[in-house]
């Protein structure tokens, strides 16, 4: 394949395809006010799509071996050039909302909010689809154990071919067991909502009472998520506004911006501004800590799942080498620990001796007795730990 | 009233086929850089003592006869020492080396969900000093000279209090001291990761993830200036796409963000309690091991260098050492960077290494 053929002829069509979009939209913007025309980006997002899928394969046959971060660094140049396009998209579509408005000394904020909430909702999609259409707490349940049943795959298939094992742990043949996991997740499936007269059988009973916590961890994490969500397209939307409001004010001024780079570098530094303003306001940082602390009792409480499954399996569990690695860890202290007052009772004892003849600064003796230990200056010491290493 | 962009046709078209030329080219370079292509922390050294994980190295000297304290680095728990040591034209390290310093390195090792017990107390009272002592032996002298970088400044910080006897002069680079001190900056973005540190329930997140991994970390400090960070550095690399030489820094320094080693935990939990929220450090009250530290115990003479653009670690957090430590002999030296560049840009690599160089040569 030759790779610079066939990528001078891609960019060819997409420079045509760009000339084509600016020469509309500079027609269109030059009378935004009174313009009814549709939009220059009309038929862009298609383009795109195809150009990005066609650059990409020909990018990934032409780079399979090379370096990840330039692997990396092209996908995100190729999507930075999306990105792009669809911003001017975005003012354009806002300008022609306001200019009107503008042009006419009427309210044009109330008009531009209006857009920005609309169009940033469409963009970054309703919060966590779960949460905000309102599914009752049976729905919900469906889909908590529909991960679980994904996450569990791999225990369950285990279960199955292990049958020694968890005839040991269950006390019964394999198949009692296959019988009774079903039946712990048909009893879930149709009975959540009457949960607590799941019946408590003894090792089910400890993972019923950890499931529902579990459960409960995940409703918590989808709420924070949800709102989490919804803050940020919010303040996507706040930078938006803050950014047309600049334009306005150029507009104002009879100010110009004449090239793209730096249009979308005002839009960079709008964002990152509204951004920060946003980071240090007391609701969002309400609104991580809680985020943070949903998502790790999530965590947790999956962890408490898991380790049932693993110790039907005779399997170590995530607490047992925690507590294992910590006694390990304790261990080393104390070996090194009495290592070390070793170490000095030696130099004390050696210092000790010669003291009996000559009495010479401490620092000397440390001096002799290092040089004593190893018998090396620093070089020879680096090309023997160069060797040993 | 007139649409403000006014990018012409004509204008656009030249604009973006330029672009294009360059993403041409660039794609072009990008598809043949090999992994091995893209290193960081290349200047010659060897691993003089090794003990788990940690490894001590030492720089092959440049000079014949290098200065005869040596120095230390002490990095920190985040991200990696490479930083340091970027490219054959980016480092302080080869710069330190050229200027006579003999240079020695910790490199902390990557924990492992192993190493989660690892405490502050475990890298300042045993680790770092273990290393200490094993070149104070080798080159039969009483004390070193320490330099620390960021966090592993702070431990620097630490151990020289807890430890003056070892140590003969402190070389501390874009270290944070006072860690509320970003209270006190004009700027909204500066020290973000400090007011969420302190927002942080950090006993819940050691207690979930063990320890905290190195994508969660990164994306913290990305998250920072989100725009700059993960999409306007991806834009303007359309300007360096042709520049071979330009790229491959641009993908050194890819690898190195984007290569850090996860957390250890309770050293994590520590660090954010003790420091980020306690602000214990300038208040005398952290405690490692059995010892107490106090900043007026350092009395060695201490070199303070901070980036005046320094976003992460405001110069307000680096210079209050200034009125807590012991030391009689206190120096600032000023670098025109950000947290980053204060390492890797160019200005900076022609003030640091002098700067440090001709300061330790001073005090002998």
């Amino acid at each position: 394949m030759d790779w610079t053929k066939q990528a001078e002829t891609m960019m060819q069509t997409w420079t045509e395809a760009q000339k084509q979009v600016w020469g509309n939209w500079y027609g269109l913007m030059s009378s935004a006010a009174t313009a009814n025309g549709e939009s220059p980006f009309a038929f862009y997002p298609n383009m795109m799509k195809q150009w990005q899928e066609t650059t990409m394969q020909a990018f990934n046959s032409w780079t399979a071996g090379s370096d990840p971060m330039a692997q990396n660094a092209a996908r995100q140049l190729v999507a930075s050039q999306e990105a792009m396009m669809r911003f001017m998209q975005s003012i354009t579509q806002a300008w022609q909302a306001i200019a009107p408005k503008v042009e006419a000394g009427e309210d044009w904020q109330s008009v531009l909010k209006d857009y920005s909430s609309q169009y940033f909702q469409t963009v970054f999609g309703a919060p966590t689809g779960i949460m905000a259409s309102g599914k009752d707490m049976n729905e919900l349940w469906q889909f908590y154990m529909q991960e679980w049943q994904k996450m569990s795959q791999p225990w369950m298939q285990s279960w199955m071919q292990s049958p020694t094992n968890l005839s040991h742990i269950m006390m019964g043949g394999s198949s009692e067991l296959a019988q009774l996991s079903k039946f712990h997740w048909d009893v879930y499936e149709r009975t959540f909502g009457g949960v607590t007269e799941v019946p408590g059988m003894g090792y089910n009973r400890e993972l019923n009472a950890k499931l529902l916590r579990g459960f409960d961890a995940w409703v918590d994490t989808q709420k924070v998520s949800a709102e989490y969500h919804t803050m940020l397209t919010k303040t996507f939307s706040n930078a938006f506004e803050t950014f047309m409001g600049k334009l306005v004010t150029m507009s104002e001024k009879g100010e110009v911006i004449d090239s793209i780079q730096d249009l979308t570098n005002l839009w960079f530094d709008t964002i990152d501004d509204t951004f920060t303003h946003l980071y240090v306001s007391e609701d969002y940082l309400d609104l991580q800590n809680r985020l943070s602390g949903a998502t790790m009792i999530n965590k947790m409480a999956q962890q408490e799942v898991l380790e049932v499954f693993q110790e039907m399996l005779d399997m170590p569990t995530r607490s047992e080498l925690d507590d294992a690695y910590r006694s390990l860890n304790d261990l080393r202290k104390e070996v090194k620990a009495l290592k070390r007052a070793l170490k000095g009772q030696t130099k004390t004892v050696a210092a000790s001796q010669p003291a009996k003849k000559t009495t010479r600064k401490s620092t000397t003796s440390r001096r002799t007795t290092a040089k004593k230990t190893n018998g090396k200056s620093p070089e020879e010491a680096t090309e023997s730990a160069k060797s040993e290493s | 009233m007139t649409f403000p962009v006014q990018i012409t046709p004509d204008k656009a078209i030249h604009e973006l086929t330029e672009i294009n030329k360059k993403i041409i080219k660039g794609i072009e370079q990008l598809s043949t850089i090999k992994e091995d292509d893209v290193q960081v922390g290349q200047t010659p050294k060897d691993v003089v003592f090794q003990e788990g994980k940690l490894k001590l190295y030492r720089y092959r000297p440049v000079v014949e006869k290098p200065f005869k304290i040596p120095l230390l680095f002490s990095y920190a728990l985040v991200n990696r020492y490479m930083v340091a040591d970027l490219q054959e034209d980016r480092t302080l390290i080869g710069n330190l080396l050229k200027e006579g310093i003999d240079v020695y390195l910790i490199e902390w090792g990557d924990p492992t969900r192993k190493d989660r017990w690892l405490t502050l107390d475990d890298y300042v009272n045993d680790f770092l000093d273990t290393c200490v002592d094993f070149i104070r032996e080798q080159h039969g002298l009483d004390k070193i000279n320490i330099l620390g970088i960021c966090q592993g400044g702070t431990i620097a910080t630490c151990y020289s209090s807890l430890h003056p006897e070892k140590v003969q002069n402190l070389v501390l680079t874009v270290t944070p001291i006072d860690f509320h001190a970003d209270k006190e900056e004009e700027r909204e973005d500066w020290g973000l990761l400090n007011v969420w540190a302190r927002h942080l329930d950090i006993d819940l997140m050691i207690d979930a993830l063990g320890n905290p991994p190195a994508e969660l970390l990164n994306f913290s400090f990305m998250l920072v200036k989100p725009m700059s960070l993960n999409v306007r550095k991806y834009t303007d690399m359309v300007n360096i796409l042709d520049n071979e030489k330009a790229l491959m820094n641009f993908l050194r320094m890819e690898k190195w963000l984007f290569e850090g080693p996860d957390h250890p935990g309770e050293a994590y939990r520590q660090f954010v309690k003790d420091f980020f929220q306690g602000n214990k450090l300038i208040k005398n009250e952290v405690v490692l091991g059995d010892g107490v530290v106090d900043l007026g115990n350092i009395t060695m003479p201490v070199l303070n260098c901070y980036a005046n653009q320094d976003n992460l670690v405001p110069p307000k957090s680096t210079k209050a050492l200034a009125k807590y430590v012991g030391s009689d002999d206190y120096t600032e030296l000023e670098i025109p960077a950000g947290h980053i560049g204060f390492y890797v840009s160019g200005r900076a690599q022609k003030m640091l290494a002098p700067g440090i160089a001709n300061w330790l040569k001073e005090r002998g």
